[in-house]
């Protein structure tokens, strides 16, 4: 019974914890430009993010190191450098679009402009970051993340959604007045926010930090293969809200305010709350896994002591980097930078560097020295190795199209 | 002997050069029309946002703090626009397309400050009213990027 009350704790951790400021930025933006014509994005990036979060999670639970590490090791300084600047600074943009998600969600609480509350935000962060247990933070905001359900619940309260979504989820093509350019910038900005690669530095470390061995993977494995994809449901609610209240209108979305008003319109103030609740959790926990990633990727780079459990004294490196990460992400935002454009810029940026995350995994998951008789067996890599392909046509097309369609016009 | 790295870098800042020159340059007909489309949008987008917003508190769905940050936010988005057409000079042959639009603009931004003082004094008549001329010009600004883009 106690086993059994871990893994539903987890996987309802993992459902409420997968959604991020990005999610809830292509995810809406998409859904008010095409309907549902990008659905098929979010399942393909949940199948990928399912895919190499799983062969982390098995590194992790065979070799006790997180994967950032194995990287250095079996790659070389050189590579790993590399993958450490992209990802770090990919890692930094992720944080002060996450830090604007707060801000921003507090604004529609309050109405006091989302610039007062960033110190405030990043000072709050610090101290949770500094004070809080690993496993509370992670339990606390995973769970206050799944009041995005009041999204899954708008869907069946507000008009039109019987097969007019069906016919735009199975009609995978620019609706009318958009092009295939806008189309296909838009399908890689999701596909980004489901692979943002913070995601896997924090799945990794975390798992360190939790100690996992061989008898955590099958909950590993239900966090990630049951978690996960019932997280992508809550993105694809939020696209479908949006493409019932906003496609129609012809409405392009640009505020968080426009992504919330749906579950206004559905639930009335009850839903609004709840919205806005499950906004300030979402991206507050987001902030704080891509705070902690981003001193996770210095720390194992240097091998330095890192980590929550690591008494701070021991690892002042590790809290440092994490300080000035948190400093710099809320500098960003005080340049007075548009938080969702910053999102989407995120997006667009993170998918660049995906292949110098994802294929170090893909190598490491490889390496029976590391993981003796769980390497990856032939579905793992064929589905990595299709994965790897797609990431790459992503990396390359991104920068292009976002000068292309002027960040998606 | 020139080092391929140091061609390959030559090049690249030759493409980025080459990539700001051609946004830097002023617009002709073409970029003209499309930035008034992009305008065109966003007071769109601004105008059917407060619409819904506006009628969501009517129905008493909305906490005021919230209203108030959309409505700021459809109105910072509104002056954007009417900023971006009347920062560049049309273009020869565009110049209907600024005349078209800019009534539209400034309409908005005058419908979308005149339903928030009506929702604020609990103007139950006027708030109907102004959430009308929202709905018209929504379909007026909707015509126009039909017609443009």
């Amino acid at each position: 019974m106690k086993k059994f009350f871990a893994v539903t704790l987890g996987i309802l951790t993992a459902i409420g914890g997968f959604v991020d400021v990005g999610d809830l930025v292509a995810s809406s933006l998409s859904g008010a430009r095409f309907g549902l014509a990008l659905a098929w994005v979010v399942v393909v990036g949940v199948v990928g993010i399912c895919a190499y979060a799983e062969m982390c999670g098995r590194v992790v639970a065979i070799s006790n190191r997180p994967v950032f590490d194995l990287v250095r090791e079996r790659l070389g300084a050189r590579v790993s450098l590399l993958n450490l600047v992209a990802s770090y600074l990919v890692n930094l943009l992720t944080l002060g679009a996450e830090l604007g998600g707060v801000a921003l969600a507090l604004q529609l609480a309050t109405s006091v402009s989302y610039l007062l509350w960033v110190p405030v935000a990043a000072f709050v962060l610090w101290v949770v970051l500094w004070r809080v247990k690993f496993e509370t933070l992670e339990r606390v905001f995973g769970l206050l993340g799944l009041t995005l359900v009041i999204f899954a619940v708008a869907v069946f309260r507000l008009p039109g959604h019987g097969p007019e979504l069906w016919h735009q989820a199975l009609s995978p093509v620019p609706t009318h007045g958009e092009n295939w350019n806008t189309y296909g910038y838009f399908a890689i900005s999701l596909f980004a926010s489901a692979m943002t690669p913070y995601e896997v530095f924090f799945f990794s470390s975390g798992g360190v930090e939790e100690k996992w061995g061989p008898r955590e993977l099958s909950e590993m494995r239900s966090n990630v293969f049951v978690g996960f994809p019932l997280g992508g449901g809550l993105a694809l609610a939020l696209m479908a809200v949006a493409a019932q209240v906003y496609h129609p209108l012809n409405v392009k979305l640009d505020t968080l305010g426009q992504v919330a008003l749906p579950a206004a319109l559905a639930v009335g103030k009850l839903g609004l709350a709840i919205a806005i609740l499950a906004l300030f959790a979402v991206t507050f926990g987001a902030a704080m896994e891509t705070g902690l990633s981003s001193a996770y990727v210095v720390a194992q780079h240097f091998g330095w002591a890192w980590g929550k459990l690591v008494p701070p004294r021991r690892a002042a490196r590790f809290h440092t980097v994490l300080l000035v990460s948190v400093l710099v992400g809320a500098a960003v935002l005080l340049t007075t930078i548009n938080p969702i454009q910053l999102t989407e810029y995120m997006l667009v940026f993170s998918a660049v560097v995906l292949p110098l995350t994802y294929l170090p995994i893909l190598v490491v998951a490889n390496d029976r020295r590391y993981l003796q008789d769980h390497v990856n067996g032939k579905l793992a890599n064929t589905v990595g190795v299709v994965y790897l392909v797609v990431i790459v046509v992503a990396a390359v097309a991104a920068v292009p199209l976002m000068i292309v369609t002027g960040a998606g016009g | 002997m020139i080092s391929r790295r140091w061609i390959l870098a030559a090049g690249v800042a030759v493409v980025v050069w080459l990539g700001v020159a051609y946004r830097a340059a002023p617009p002709d007909a073409h970029d003209y029309r499309r930035d008034a489309v992009s305008a065109a949008q966003a007071a769109l987008a601004a105008v059917r946002s407060v619409a819904l917003a506006g009628q969501a508190q009517q129905d008493g769905k909305l906490f005021d703090p919230y209203l108030s940050t959309v409505i700021d936010d459809e109105a910072g988005a509104v002056a954007s626009a009417q900023q971006q057409v009347l920062g560049q000079p049309p273009p020869d042959g565009t110049r209907t397309v600024r005349d078209q639009l800019l009534p539209l603009l400034v309409q908005a931004g005058r419908e979308i400050a005149d339903l928030d003082a009506a929702l604020s004094h609990g103007d139950h008549a006027g708030v109907g009213q102004h959430l009308n001329a929202l709905h018209d010009l929504g379909d007026r600004l909707d015509d126009f990027v039909e017609r443009y883009q």
